[in-house]
């Protein structure tokens, strides 16, 4: 328990935390106004019967990218050197010593993760949703409940999107790598959607396949249910941390 | 113990910072790799690309647009080029030597500029042929080759988007100071920010990435805000020569 | 010569150097001794233009640091660390510098080997041990001959024969006719090698002069360091 706290402090410590905080909870809520707007106004002058069922949801799609760096730095700021003029003073080295078994470290780094991520998607999501229910007023595409289900699975996302980033930041020790393939494949054209094109396995890739969680209109050639998506997205990311912590606990710090 | 000839250095003081700036470019394995990266991702992208050509799924069949397509991706590795530029002068306390070797922070900030240019070009060249080269190969008859002036153009033009982004990113990286922080907000503002304020503002057509978007996808220029690809390359000149001032002013106010 | 003059450092509320005084001549070690955090880093990183102070001037030769002409030829300036990059050769660190001052390729050869690194040059600096990153730093400030040397802590993380080595190293240069400079608050290693002395407490100068001087009364220089800090300090911690 005091691992899990000190790892919760540590992560709190940091400057990149409270950005990546800013980006996941402001592109969404900003991108999602611009998009109701856009709607209201398409709506407005007859070009659109309602909004999307998927307006706000897409937007949080990209907020991901806020759970990125926040999985990516949560790994990476251990292996810091800059800033550094005396030896090889990296934190990693006082972690050690201080939580000696290296599963138990990462472990509470995982639950310390988990609750930030938690935290930040529920923030987004709350703002996005009720700013572009806000806008688009009546014409909201009717949601029957699906909201209970959806947002959820928003949250679910990002949580695997972050520990999938720090999966990957623990093989690689270095955050530059995992930061650039994770956000190019955030953009708006993913580099797995392209995929998709040429063969229908890749819909099988873990952020096609989590997007299933929540999202309705993914043009891909084999559509998932949402509970399929996130299990294949589970999957991937029990076995990216699988390497992760056993590359890290066998190698040297 | 040998003395040094007591003569004057050779070469006046910015020519021999910026001789030794290129060097430390050069002595970087990081530099190596992401300028190998940069390329592999280009190759792997035409061909892509190419194969949705020769399908008849892209707009267009030009060699020329369907080989610059990947920049798009690639910028990405000269983000990172500059980025890594900037930031390695904190690893190990290398900026102390640095100042202590040439004092003047101005013309340290601004022979870094020059220096990254000087690495940051050729590469970019390489990067961008690389991608037409594989793009052509692939798509065989199926492509329509432009005259060569189109092609001179669109060369320079996409190695000149690159060079400058990555000035750009590494002037940003001198604010910020550390890696993986400047890296992430510089590929989240191009990659997920930029495009997305793209299709559903107006403005963002005088943004850095937006305004370049000309210059390396010409059947995309004039679409976005109507920029065309002089007047955007305008623009994203100044933004270079914005945030360069704004680097060389932070780095000479604070603590080394 | 290096001359300090009533040189104050404020950061936020904290005064860090308040109104110190001092020179370093040449021919001569001179000896800036304190506490941790009595200044010493503070002045010399003011000194070499790396920080800024908030009144009072630090000269090389009655001009600045970053008004020197040719700095790596006047004064060359050992800090924390090795000051290179940790994935750099040694060599490919000191063939920039060298390039940087308009320095002769061949005077790195001549460098390595006078610090006995020319086997590791080859290596990354992030493999070297403390003591021969601290060489490599010694390496660089060696290149342009300089007429000047300052160093903080030199002695910290060298071993007992590194130690002596360097105690020889900046005797040899004083005796030549440099200035040396250095910092350190280990008074044991460095009461045979300084001529004079400054010591430095909470930022102010507290004492200053030869060492035969600043010792006085008492039987060794540590005796009288501890006399005159842990006073002004309201006893040890």
């Amino acid at each position: 328990m005091s691992a899990y706290s000190g790892e919760l402090r540590k992560l709190t410590s940091l400057p990149s935390v409270w950005a990546a905080f800013a980006v996941g909870i402001a592109v969404p809520a900003v991108v999602g106004v611009l998009s109701a707007v856009s709607t209201s106004a398409a709506i407005a002058n007859g070009t659109k019967p309602e909004a999307g069922p998927d307006l706000g949801y897409q937007e949080l799609a990209f907020g991901v990218a806020g759970a990125i760096i926040l999985g990516v730095v949560a790994a990476s700021s251990e292996y810091f050197t800059e800033g550094e003029s005396a030896g090889s003073g990296r934190q990693i080295t006082t972690s050690l010593t201080a939580v000696p078994s290296r599963t138990r470290f990462l472990l509470a780094k995982v639950a310390a993760l988990t609750t930030a991520v938690v935290l930040m998607s529920a923030i987004a999501t709350g703002i996005t949703l009720s700013c572009v229910q806000a806008v688009v007023g009546d014409h909201a595409h009717a949601l029957d409940g699906a909201a209970a289900t959806r947002v959820p699975g928003v949250v679910l996302y990002w949580v695997l999107t972050a520990l999938l980033a720090f999966g990957i930041t623990l093989l690689t020790r270095n955050g530059v790598v995992p930061l650039a393939v994770l956000v190019l494949n955030t953009s708006v054209v993913t580099v797995t959607f392209l995929l998709s094109k040429v063969t229908p396995l890749a819909v099988y890739f873990p952020d096609l396949a989590g997007m299933r969680m929540f999202l309705t209109e993914v043009r891909v050639p084999v559509e998932l249910s949402p509970i399929t998506g996130g299990v294949v997205m589970a999957v991937w990311v029990v076995l990216l941390l699988a390497c992760g912590f056993t590359a890290f606990t066998r190698r040297d710090a | 113990m040998t003395a040094v000839a007591p003569t004057r250095a050779r070469g006046s003081e910015f020519t021999r910072s910026s001789h030794a700036e290129v060097l430390k470019l050069l002595s970087l394995p990081a530099t190596l790799l992401t300028a190998a990266g940069s390329l592999l991702v280009s190759a792997v992208l035409a061909v892509a690309f190419a194969t949705a050509g020769r399908q008849g799924s892209t707009g267009t069949a030009s060699a020329l647009d369907i080989g610059l397509a990947p920049i798009g991706y690639t910028q990405a590795g000269f983000i990172i080029l500059g980025v890594l530029a900037a930031t390695s002068e904190y690893t190990g306390g290398q900026v102390q030597t640095s100042l202590t070797v040439v004092p003047r922070r101005v013309l340290l900030h601004l022979s870094k500029v020059v220096a990254l240019v000087l690495i940051a070009v050729p590469t970019a060249l390489v990067v961008v042929l690389g991608g037409l080269v594989v793009a052509n190969l692939v798509l065989g008859d199926a492509a329509v080759v432009p005259p060569f002036g189109d092609f001179a153009v669109g060369v320079g033009g996409a190695a000149a988007y690159l060079a400058l982004t990555a000035v750009l990113s590494s002037s940003v990286a001198t604010v910020i100071r550390r890696t993986v922080p400047a890296v992430a907000g510089l590929l989240v503002y191009y990659f997920i920010a930029g495009p997305l304020l793209r299709d559903r503002t107006a403005f963002a057509a005088y943004l850095p990435d937006t305004a370049g978007y000309g210059m390396w996808f010409h059947s995309g220029a004039g679409r976005f805000g109507s920029l065309s690809a002089l007047v955007g390359t305008g623009f994203v000149v100044a933004w270079v020569v914005l945030a360069v001032a704004v680097a060389a002013v932070s780095f000479r106010a604070r603590d080394a | 010569m290096l001359t300090i003059d009533r040189l104050t450092k404020r950061r936020g509320s904290a005064l860090i150097l308040s109104d110190v005084t001092f020179q370093a001549r040449p021919g001569r070690v001179t000896g800036f001794l304190g506490p941790n955090g009595a200044g010493k880093s503070s002045t010399l990183r003011i000194l070499l233009g790396l920080d800024r102070p908030t009144s009072g001037t630090a000269l090389v030769d009655g001009v600045p640091f970053e008004r020197l002409p040719d700095p790596l030829r006047t004064v060359g300036a050992v800090l924390d660390g090795s000051g290179a990059h940790r994935a750099r050769t040694g060599r490919a660190h000191l063939s920039w510098v060298a390039a940087a001052a308009g320095i002769p390729r061949r005077r790195v050869d001549e460098v390595l080997d006078e610090v006995d690194l020319t086997g590791a040059a080859r290596k990354r600096v992030g493999s070297y041990s403390l003591g021969m990153g601290r060489r490599l730093g010694l390496a660089a400030a060696l290149l342009g001959d300089p007429a000047a040397l300052v160093l903080d802590e030199p002695v910290n993380g060298l071993d007992p024969e590194g130690i002596r080595w360097m105690r020889r190293f900046l005797r040899e240069r004083a005796e030549a006719g440099h200035t040396v400079l250095l910092s350190s608050h280990l008074m044991g290693e460095l009461a045979e090698v300084v001529d004079d002395v400054v010591i430095i407490n909470g930022g102010r100068v507290v004492e200053q002069g030869t060492l035969a001087e600043v010792t006085g009364a008492h039987r060794t220089l540590e005796d009288a360091f501890f006399a005159l800090t842990t006073g002004a300090r309201g006893g040890a911690r």
